[in-house]
């Protein structure tokens, strides 16, 4: 366990000494909103149509942004290799990586939900507990299965750019599930826990993480 | 051509002209949906047969992780392309079907979108492929080809969750098969998985020859 915290911890030193990832990330978010929401968005009605489906598009594009540099910074210097020379199992690796870019991940959202209330006039005020619950969900389920594939791109040529075209995909249940929680969340609508986008999350969250944390392994295999 | 090769051929092209000629002369015209119906025979044979290649590309991930050995690698490699092309013909005759009966070219009916995604999804393990290099390529791919398949319940699950955005859906499959049917879908289906196996065949063939190629490239250079 303190393994995993001293990796958590060195991930979280690093990005607060340089801000790269969170400040790309959060820009990534802004200029997608924006961009969105003055081509497809300037119709109050139509704004609130697509805020749910929006809300993930950030999520998404921005996550990716940011999981994509994740493992750049050790790359460059070849400290990948030295924390995988150390006595850490991978799993532990890829759950404290996970770990950190999930924080990163839910700290770029909780400045963008106030834009994102503001740009497309949704009232948040009451649906803020259970969207935060679909948020965090679905955050932790796209920054393990994330993590995972940022590793395996980040050793192939085309580099960042591929870790959204194997990621999305993959990820597309997950998103489903997300804005369809999302919508009845914003339509006023209770969390129900037996939902089918719930159970859907869970599932997707339990099985995809499991497999991503057996998987780090042989990604890992011949260095970073 | 090696002689298995040419048999394999032969059959395929027997099982063609029986399958052409079974699906547009010897099959009744469905009574609600007409002709058009008649490309269901392509187009669920494809699809299953899809699911089967996809199926070999998770074996041949595992087993390649297992034991090392190119060939699983190329197999997986040579099946995610095959289904590739099967799967997208899914898609489009799907929706050559759907613009006479629904009026539509595309319509975001979960069977539709979840063969999306899944098309989505290899071609981005085709991208992977393409874009590292040697046994680095192999082990990641595999992984990847591995994840894929797990995937793909949750992803027919979850296109079933967007019907509630999208309106009617038709149930595609109508009512039980008269026996001429269901032995045209037979045939189709028997003639897809031997094209599928021929297909794969040469480009499993073509991938360990170009691994043997890289070999003694190697090999002379060094």
């Amino acid at each position: 366990m303190s393994r995993f915290w001293a990796l958590f911890v060195k991930d979280v030193r690093l990005e607060l000494r340089t801000r790269e990832i969170l400040s790309a990330m959060g820009l990534m978010s802004l200029v997608v909103l924006v961009l969105v929401s003055f081509t497809i968005g300037l119709n109050p009605t139509v704004a609130r149509e697509i805020a749910p489906g929006l809300l993930w598009v950030l999520l998404a594009f921005s996550s990716s942004v940011g999981m994509g540099r994740s493992f750049q910074m050790e790359r460059e210097r070849g400290a990948g290799n030295g924390v995988l020379a150390s006595p850490v199992d991978r799993m532990t690796i890829l759950a404290a990586k996970a770990a950190s870019n999930l924080l990163w991940i839910l700290i770029v959202q909780a400045f963008m939900l106030p834009l994102f209330a503001v740009l497309l006039n949704v009232d948040l005020t009451r649906a803020l507990p259970p969207l935060v619950v679909v948020i965090v969900l679905g955050s932790v389920g796209l920054a393990i299965v994330g993590t995972l594939f940022a590793a395996m791109t980040s050793v192939a040529r085309l580099r960042e750019a591929l870790l959204p075209i194997v990621l999305f995909p993959i990820a597309m249940p997950l998103l489903i599930a997300c804005v369809g929680a999302t919508r009845t969340i914003l339509g006023g609508g209770a969390l129900d826990l037996g939902s089918a986008e719930l159970r859907l999350l869970g599932a997707f969250d339990i099985i995809l993480g499991a497999a991503s944390l057996l998987l780090f392994e042989t990604v890992v295999e011949e260095g970073l | 051509m090696r002689r298995t090769d040419a048999l394999w051929i032969g059959f395929l092209s027997v099982l063609m002209l029986l399958s052409l000629w079974m699906v547009f002369l010897y099959a009744p015209t469905e009574r609600i949906m007409g002709q058009v119906q008649r490309i269901f025979y392509f187009h669920v044979a494809l699809s299953f047969v899809s699911f089967l290649a996809f199926a070999v590309v998770f074996l041949g991930s595992l087993q390649y992780l297992r034991t090392g050995s190119e060939f699983w690698d190329e197999l997986a490699a040579a099946s995610a392309e095959v289904g590739v092309l099967f799967n997208g013909l899914v898609i489009v005759t799907g929706s050559i079907w759907a613009r006479p009966t629904w009026g539509v070219w595309w319509t975001w009916d979960p069977q539709l979108t979840a063969t999306l995604i899944m098309q989505l999804m290899y071609m981005a393990y085709m991208a992977l492929r393409a874009s590292a290099e040697g046994e680095r390529q192999a082990r990641l791919a595999a992984v990847l080809g591995i994840v894929s398949l797990v995937n793909v319940p949750l992803v027919f699950f979850s296109a079933r969750l967007l019907r509630g955005i999208s309106p009617v859906v038709f149930t595609r499959r109508g009512s039980g098969l008269e026996p001429a049917m269901l032995e045209t879908f037979l045939v189709s289906l028997v003639t897809m998985l031997v094209l599928y196996v021929v297909l794969t065949r040469v480009r499993l063939r073509l991938g360990l020859a170009a691994v043997a190629v890289a070999r003694l490239r190697a090999e002379t250079l060094a």
